[in-house]
């Protein structure tokens, strides 16, 4: 029984229904619902890894088969992602309960959380197109909740409006597919996708470039990602960086490899071209940054399309290159932990420009300290994760003789040193203002942080093995 | 022991070393340096090659190698930290962050260990990036602006390493694997345009490094904000880093010979390695000019390094055995030289608080270790008999002879004479003339920081009287490397030319030296003259009573030479230009993309997908 991965959505999902059962008694105690449905869903992760899966399993829901009933995808690759999004939805949600839960007014959030965990972790699982929409839709709803978070009323409308076009052309695509093939399974898809005229097929790959790049923070639906960025509070930034982005990257991942898997050149192209834009725009809006959540939301865009891009190259031309493809996902890792822990960290002092944030490294060193490997890692620093990510990037796309590629990120790479060094000298090297309150961080906060921190140095360190799990896992198994 | 050990005992003791600064920082202090003297003991009693694999990195194994091709570059790196460590004892008194300056100082001594010794790739990478952000935070530990100093320091070494890192994946592209044995023996697996591509990312890469022009921006500001004591570091040895990587890449790649086997195939006005010749001349000349035209001292330190890259980068470029010789040897002049500079005037900060020259003066009576030190240093700098600094310059201009270039030879010349006039000046400004009535009180620097200066002087007339000590190591790197190695015995030097015995030139030099002072001491008589006593040939000059201070004679030193170059074209402002320009360029990015409007951003998507269905349709 626990071996279904239907557990994964049905948890969060049902712990959202108890939240509004479970204020009606204590106030207080809803704040440990989301936490306890997902460490039990980490529970449920682990033991489905075990199972060590390398190729895809189908899981059908309701007793329907497929290709007419839904079904879930998964596989130790799934598993791995699901793993660390879960991994990094606790520590989020712990620091929510601890921190950022007012019982005035956060009945709304707590269970916006619950179902945004439901509706990532069922993003990730499904194998069905129309049920992908249905769960970004509901990671949607969830995001404007999260995004209110702390008034951030004008960032959550954008994104409203925003996420709702891209849903409805997605939406569009979808039914055009459905009324092309007669079903709404991924992989059934493509064996029927063949009989369409070359221009009918442009529509519909535009269709989907335009309405995945909103979730998957590309250009140009991208623009509610630095406000909504800036406005949330900690744990909703922590959920729209490390979270939502990933999911909705593997679900374009998905999307990409399982519908348009053949011959479908231009999509590919032009996702890349758009992932280099939005790489080398991203840094250098970032570069001007004084706020720190700002310059992460513009570095979070930077890397989505790097990813974006190199994934979209390694599957231009027919063959997969592997080697670009892995690269691509172990920098997609060396993000969720390391954006999480800045985010975390720089939450749990509390301030977020460079103004008020001057010099704080002589009052929380600790903290202080792991904030800066959490920079030194995204920069790719050694001896900690990023440095090996860049080095597999750099050497699969220069054996794939992509030059101008390499040009663009190395170019963006080093003005994304500068901004990240220049935020930890800020940290360390200014004189502080000594009126400034810090609430003090307690032995709990510490230890989530020294969890990622540990993630990303043992990555660091075996650069090899992770490596060649992820190209056991995922070359093998999602092709 | 070989050289994984002493990185993994090295790193382990990088934070020991922490945590006892944290409690007493003299005492973490002088455990550095006892380490650091350990670790020296032990490279120079390897004879002989060694290897090791250091495996901390699962599946990724790093080779590394003790060999006649870069044992003098370890031991020069070991001995100036050494020595800079002892000086660092007491001088590191007035520094905030104690501890942290020691743990990172012992971690550059890991990468420097790192690079020098690596015998693979990935291995000098991997050090090479942990060197550049240990240094930056290091330079980030200055005054008011070494922030800006670091940040432009990063900048230029990060492009520097994304050139490298480049060039080493092209390399593992053809061959396979990351390894030096692995390229000498597959080099015939690399197509000439391949080459050409390496070699052109391992230079770009070395030179940013090493401060030549036209990259050489980020040295003046580098060297004049960081931290005293690390000043001898960078300048002595980081620069040093871009010349070993130009080096190994010579051994692979033998520069003259690669270009000038397929001519044909290039342009034929650069021919051969000229290019890279002219420019180690134009980076003389030029840093001679802007060392003249400084004011503060550091700063002026800064640009005699970059002019002495270039002495370097010449004599690697000639290719002939006598100049490969002389630019390995002017490494290790120049790491002398440079320490004993900076040490010197890193003193004269600790006691006065201030490196500007016309701020100062006098101080001989109070500091005679710290000036004979400095004198030393300029006298060896000068490439003046008997000191060390005359060994490399003697072999450089052998060959430049030999070869019979002009334009090089007349900058090598120019940068020795013209650097006359820049290092006299800190001694002038500084040492001699009259003293400032605040600084009558100057102590001479504690013990340890005398110790140190000791040393770089003792060892800077050891090496010129001995030039042999020096010579054979480098004649067993030359043999090993594949380049015919110079004859060199204990106190002779021999070039095609001529032969010189140091012993000789050391003995004359003294009986001089010794002739000149008992004449002093028989003949001279000082009169002792006011300080601010100006003579004004009859005119009354009221400032001299209110504002002596605009009169000291060592202000607006070089008046008339800085004015011809007053209106130069400079370099770091077209930099900066730049820098502003693409500054702002990034602001308009953000203007049109990320602004409020929401009807706007429903235009931008609509206009996506018009442009993405538009591009198709022809």
């Amino acid at each position: 029984m626990i071996n279904e991965p239907i557990l994964l959505v049905i948890i969060p999902l049902f712990s959202g229904f108890l939240v509004p059962l479970i204020y009606l008694i204590s106030k207080k105690a809803i704040k440990f619902i989301p936490v306890m449905a997902i460490f039990l869903n980490i529970f449920v992760v682990y033991k489905l890894i075990n199972i060590n899966l390398f190729t895809l399993k189908y899981y059908t829901i309701g007793g329907y088969k497929a290709p007419f009933g839904i079904n879930l995808l998964f596989n130790t690759q799934t598993g791995v992602i699901l793993l660390g999004i879960n991994i990094v939805g606790l520590l989020a949600l712990l620091f929510f309960a601890k921190n950022e839960f007012d019982i005035g007014n956060s009945f709304a959030y707590t269970l916006a959380f619950s179902i945004g965990m439901a509706a990532v972790n069922g993003m990730v699982l499904t194998g069905d197109l129309f049920n992908l929409f249905v769960f970004m839709e509901l990671s949607a709803i969830a995001g404007y909740i999260i995004a209110v978070h702390k008034k951030g009323y004008y960032a959550s409308f954008l994104y409203v409006i925003i996420s709702t076009v891209g849903s409805l052309l997605f939406l569009l695509g979808t039914i055009t597919i459905y009324n092309v093939s007669g079903t709404l399974n991924m992989a059934t898809v493509t064996k029927n996708m063949g009989s369409l005229t070359p221009n009918f097929l442009l529509i519909l790959s535009v269709l989907f470039i335009v309405s995945l790049s909103s979730e998957s923070e590309l250009l140009p639906l991208n623009a509610w990602v630095p406000k909504v960025y800036k406005k949330t509070s900690v744990t909703g930034s922590i959920f729209f960086a490390s979270i939502f982005s990933t999911a909705a990257l593997f679900a374009v991942i998905k999307v990409l490899v399982l519908v348009f898997q053949g011959d479908y050149n231009y999509i590919f192209n032009v996702l890349t071209i758009i992932g280099l834009i939005t790489l080398a725009i991203g840094e250098f809006v970032a570069f001007k940054q004084k706020n720190i959540r700002k310059m992460i939301a513009y570095s979070s865009i930077a890397q989505a399309g790097l990813i974006i891009s190199a994934i979209s190259i390694s599957m231009a031309d027919g063959a997969i290159k592997k080697s670009i493809f892995n690269a691509a996902i172990f920098q997609l890792f060396n993000n969720i932990f390391a954006k999480g822990l800045i985010l975390l960290g720089v939450g749990l002092i509390g301030y977020y420009s460079y103004e008020k944030l001057k010099g704080i490294g002589t009052k929380r060193k600790i903290a202080t300290g792991l904030i800066s490997i959490g920079a030194l890692s995204i920069v790719g620093m050694p001896p900690f994760a990023g440095f090996w990510s860049k080095i597999y990037l750099i050497k699969s796309l220069i054996s794939n003789n992509m030059n101008i590629y390499v040009s663009i990120f190395l170019i963006s790479a080093v003005f994304e040193v500068y901004y990240y060094f220049r935020f930890i000298q800020n940290l360390y090297f200014e004189k502080t203002e000594l009126k400034l309150k810090l609430s003090k961080i307690s032995l709990l906060s510490y230890s989530m942080m020294a969890v990622l921190s540990f993630i990303l140095i043992y990555i660091g360190f075996n650069p090899d093995t992770v490596m060649k799990s992820i190209s056991d896992i995922f070359t093998g198994g999602i092709i | 022991m070989n050289v994984s050990s002493l990185i993994i005992i090295a790193g382990l003791m990088s934070i020991v070393i922490y945590f006892i600064s944290k409690f007493n920082w003299k005492l973490g202090t002088a455990l550095q340096t006892i380490t650091f003297l350990v670790f020296g003991y032990f490279l120079y009693s390897t004879h002989g090659d060694s290897q090791s694999v250091l495996k901390i990195f699962n599946g990724v194994n790093l080779r590394f190698a003790i060999s006649d091709f870069n044992y003098l570059f370890l031991l020069i790196g070991v001995s100036v930290m050494f020595i800079v460590s002892i000086f660092s004892i007491d001088g590191i008194k007035k520094f905030k962050f104690k501890p942290a300056y020691n743990f990172l100082i012992t971690l550059i001594f890991v990468s420097i260990l790192g690079v020098f010794g690596a015998a693979d790739f990935i291995a000098l990478f991997i050090f090479w990036e942990l060197l550049t952000w240990a240094a930056f935070f290091i330079v980030s530990m200055g005054k008011k602006f070494s922030r800006k100093a670091a940040l432009l320091f990063l900048f230029m070494s990060m492009i520097s390493a994304y050139f490298l890192i480049t060039g080493i994946i092209t390399i593992n592209n053809t061959i396979g694997s990351f390894t030096f044995e692995a390229l000498i023996n597959n080099y015939d697996l690399l197509t000439y345009s391949i080459k050409i591509k390496i070699l052109i990312f391992f230079l770009i890469a070395g030179l940013i490094k090493s401060g030549i022009y036209p990259f050489h921006i980020w040295v003046r500001t580098t060297h004049g904000e960081s931290p005293h004591t690390f000043s001898p570091v960078l300048s002595g040895l980081l620069l040093k880093f871009g010349f070993y990587i130009i080096y190994l890449i010579s051994i692979f790649f033998p520069i003259s010979y690669i270009i000038s086997s397929n001519p044909a195939k290039l342009i034929s006005e650069i021919p051969g390695s000229t290019f890279f010749a002219y420019l180690g001349g134009i980076s003389i000349i030029v840093g001679t000019i802007s060392a003249i035209l400084q004011n503060d001292a550091k700063k002026l330190i800064a640009f005699s390094s970059v002019s002495h890259g270039g002495y370097i980068l010449l004599a690697f470029s000639f290719g002939t055995s006598l100049a490969f010789a002389g630019g390995l040897a002017h490494i290790i002049v120049h790491a002398l030289t440079a320490l004993g500079m900076f040490l010197s005037i890193g003193a004269v900060y600790y006691r006065t608080g201030t490196t500007k020259i016309d701020e100062m003066g006098g101080l001989i009576k109070n500091m005679p270790v710290t000036f004979t030190t400095y004198l030393v240093s300029i006298i060896s700098l000068a490439g003046i008999p008997p000191l060390v600094g005359f060994v490399s310059k003697w072999l450089i201009y052998q060959s430049l002879i030999v070869r019979g270039s002009y334009f090089l030879a007349f900058a090598a010349f120019f940068g020795s004479i013209g650097s006359f006039m820049y290092v006299f000046r800190p001694l002038a400004g500084v040492f001699l003339g009259q003293r400032p009535k605040r600084f009558e009180n100057v102590k001479e620097v504690p013990v340890f920081m005398q110790v140190s200066m000791l040393i770089v002087t003792l060892l800077t007339v050891l090496f010129g009287v001995l030039p042999g000590l020096i010579l054979k190591p480098i004649a067993y790197m030359q043999q090993q490397i594949g380049i015919k190695p110079i004859k060199a015995s204990l106190y002779k030097l021999f070039t095609e030319l001529t032969t010189l015995d140091m012993v000789i030139v050391f003995s004359v030099f003294s009986a001089g030296f010794i002739a000149a002072l008992i004449v002093f001491m028989l003949f001279a008589k000082p009169t002792k003259v006011k300080q601010h006593e100006q003579y004004t040939a009859g005119e009354i000059v009221p400032e001299l009573q209110t504002q002596p201070s605009i009169y000291h004679y060592a202000k607006n030193y070089y008046k008339p030479f800085a004015r011809i170059f007053e209106k130069f074209p400079s370099l770091e402002n077209w930099y900066r230009k730049c820098a502003n320009y693409l500054s702002n360029i990034f602001e308009i990015f953000e203007e049109f993309f990320y602004k409020e409007s929401i009807n706007g951003y429903i235009w931008l998507i609509t206009l996506t997908f018009l442009i993405v269905l538009f591009i198709r349709w022809f």
